[in-house]
């Protein structure tokens, strides 16, 4: 059987420097073909939009919130999704509303793309509709997705 | 964050800190959730930032409140405001996750745009460390409220004065309460009639059953908002009886009333012939009635709201021919009809001479040897009068005079007519009007005329009056 090698992670730097003991991703991520939704700025041009959280809060000049757990610092390297627009919908007004995501995060649309098995590792869904994205190098996001609406 | 560093300017006098979890996440924690070494919870939400640390609001909750949000009755933001505290921290952590500035602060003086919005509330999946506080707060004996609230449906008056704010006074609450209450309580009659009444053969036992399932399904107030007049209003759906079905039915009582009574346009014509189809005059009158006329108050709006706060239902006023097609038209009712005359026949005790208008109530009270009521009594005249003209007899003309109904009917046997109305005065002028007019004609009359004879027989004379 031949084996086809895994395409190398676009912010495998990002993880190395995090010195992590376990390993990121860890083995339940897995290639999918599915459509997701993701808070993001009106306009891509300005390359923010589809960042991991410690890029994206660096560029801002914020510092990340942490916690000490390791799982938590893997997925700081990684993209946010939601399976569903009722899931990103849902998680905004839990989070505090429209407002408080511009404010805070800096978000203001939701937009929606299709992630494909070459693109990169999804992590498993969690109860909140939410998973990590582990993009391949090479991958560029922005033209997959589409603005659907304001927050 | 599990173990905050010391820091030399800081109030932060919560110990012993420990993290469940994240409640709220996204590219890192948003709200967290803490315990303290005597086991408190407190809240960790993040409301701002800097160059060097993260802000967070940090509030101790009790378990009862963090079941309320987790089960999406109560907002985040509620949850931050609910008056159970005087103060919160405001704590900035920096990238080392050390605490590089905690205070306490009033919640008054929190910044309103640091809080989270009003529909703050938590409608995600329960995250799998929050099962502990579940299992054991839906083993308690707050879980019944708790249970019926989230079954509960929210109705809210308003008032149309606003001149003291939004108070609803308490008349108002109370005839809204009152009301609601009837249509409920005539709706779980009407419901337990259409389930058991082919079920239960005994109307003996219908009744009781009847009674026990009222006396369980009784319309009963989960929540009160004093702000306008609010209501959470549910009926009982873990109580049972021993009758087929029972549980089906009582959990189908409330969402039927939602769906037949509250969901209702009731200025559409279609719905409210639907509504009249469905239910008996009787049935409405119980049901609809009492609904309406809350709608129709003039002193406050109605609406229904859902449990995020959100008006689902804005009633508009109920107009007259709309309202006739639900609730029939009103029958007369017996206490409002006219109250039934009747003769009554008195044999008293006077003074010879006497003169019976002189008869009062305190010799009815002394001298009543006998009573009896009639129907019809038998009376005489011994001469009549009309316009111009009055005759007298020299044997008097019998009539027969009854009450039924509040109607009076005069009989004249000897010339074999009767006269009705319902006014006595009017009556007897009439009568002795038609018996002169009777007399006048069978003057003209041939001698066997049975009324020329009669009149020949009794009258005495007749005069014409100038």
């Amino acid at each position: 059987m031949e084996v086809v090698a895994r395409p190398a992670l676009k912010y495998q730097a990002l993880i190395d420097q995090q010195n992590l003991s376990i390993k990121c991703p860890d083995s339940s991520c897995a290639q999918v073909d599915m459509t997701v939704f993701r808070w993001v700025k009106a306009d891509f041009s300005d390359g923010q939009s589809f960042l991991p959280n410690l890029i994206y809060d660096f560029n801002r000049g914020k510092p990340p919130r942490k916690n000490a757990d390791e799982d938590f610092k893997c997925g700081m390297c990684a993209l946010s999704f939601f399976d569903t627009l009722e899931s990103a919908g849902e998680n905004v007004e839990a989070i505090g509303g429209p407002e408080k995501i511009k404010r805070l995060l800096g978000y203001t649309h939701v937009a929606q793309g299709k992630i494909e098995s070459t693109d990169g590792l999804a992590s498993s869904i969690d109860e909140h509709g939410h998973l990590l994205f582990f993009e391949f190098v090479g991958v560029v996001l922005e033209p997959k997705f589409t603005v659907l609406s304001a927050l | 964050m599990d173990q905050p560093a010391p820091y030399k300017h800081i109030y932060f006098p919560i110990t012993g800190l420990h993290k469940l979890g994240d409640l709220l996440y996204y590219e890192g924690p948003i709200l967290s959730w803490f315990k303290d070494d005597l086991q408190h919870n407190y809240l960790f939400y993040w409301i701002d930032y800097n160059q060097s640390s993260n802000r967070w609001l940090i509030w101790k909750v009790s378990d009862e409140n963090i079941y309320y949000y987790l089960n999406g009755h109560v907002s985040l933001r509620d949850l931050i405001l609910v008056e159970d505290k005087d103060f919160v921290f405001i704590v900035d952590i920096d990238d080392n996750l050390s605490f590089t500035k905690a205070f306490p602060l009033a919640i008054r003086h929190v910044r309103p745009e640091l809080l989270p919005a009003e529909k703050s509330y938590y409608k995600l999946n329960m995250p799998p460390f929050a099962k502990a506080l579940m299992d054991k707060y839906e083993t308690s004996d707050n879980y019944y409220k708790i249970l019926m609230k989230k079954q509960s449906i929210v109705f809210n008056i308003s008032p149309t004065n606003i001149n003291f704010a939004r108070a609803v006074t308490t008349h108002d609450a109370g005839s809204f309460l009152s009301r609601l209450t009837r249509s409920l309580n005539g709706f779980i009659e009407e419901s337990f009639w259409k389930k058991y009444r082919d079920i239960i053969q005994s109307g003996s036992d219908y009744n009781r059953f009847l009674n026990d399932a009222k006396a369980i399904l009784a319309p009963r107030l989960f929540g009160l908002r004093f702000g306008s007049f609010e209501v959470l209003v549910g009926i009982d759906t873990v109580k049972k009886i021993d009758v087929a079905d029972f549980t089906d039915w009582q959990h189908s009582v409330l969402p039927d009333y939602e769906k037949d009574v509250v969901d209702v346009d009731y200025n559409d014509t279609g719905q409210l012939q639907v509504i009249a189809e469905k239910y008996s005059d009787s049935a409405r009158e119980k049901i609809y009635e009492p609904y309406i006329k809350i709608i129709n108050n003039p002193h406050y709006n109605f609406t229904i709201k859902d449990k995020a706060d959100k008006i689902v239902r804005a009633y508009r006023r109920v107009a007259k021919e709309k309202e006739d097609i639900v609730v029939p038209p009103k029958k007369e009712r017996i206490d409002e009809m006219p109250k039934q005359k009747k003769f009554m026949n008195l044999v008293v005790e006077v003074t010879e001479g006497q003169d019976v208008t002189e008869i009062n109530k305190k010799l009815l009270q002394s001298g009543l040897l006998f009573s009896e009521q009639l129907d019809e009594v038998h009376l005489h005249f011994d001469n009549v009068a009309a316009a111009n003209a009055r005759l007298r007899f020299k044997s008097p003309i019998r009539f027969t005079l009854s009450l039924v109904n509040n109607i009076y009917t005069a009989y004249v046997e000897d010339l074999s007519f009767y006269l009705e109305n319902p006014d006595k005065g009017s009556l007897l002028r009439n009568l002795e009007a038609e018996i002169v007019a009777l007399y006048k004609i069978s003057r003209s009359s041939d001698d066997n005329d049975p009324i020329k004879m009669f009149f020949d027989a009794v009258v005495d004379s007749f005069e014409e009056i100038q």
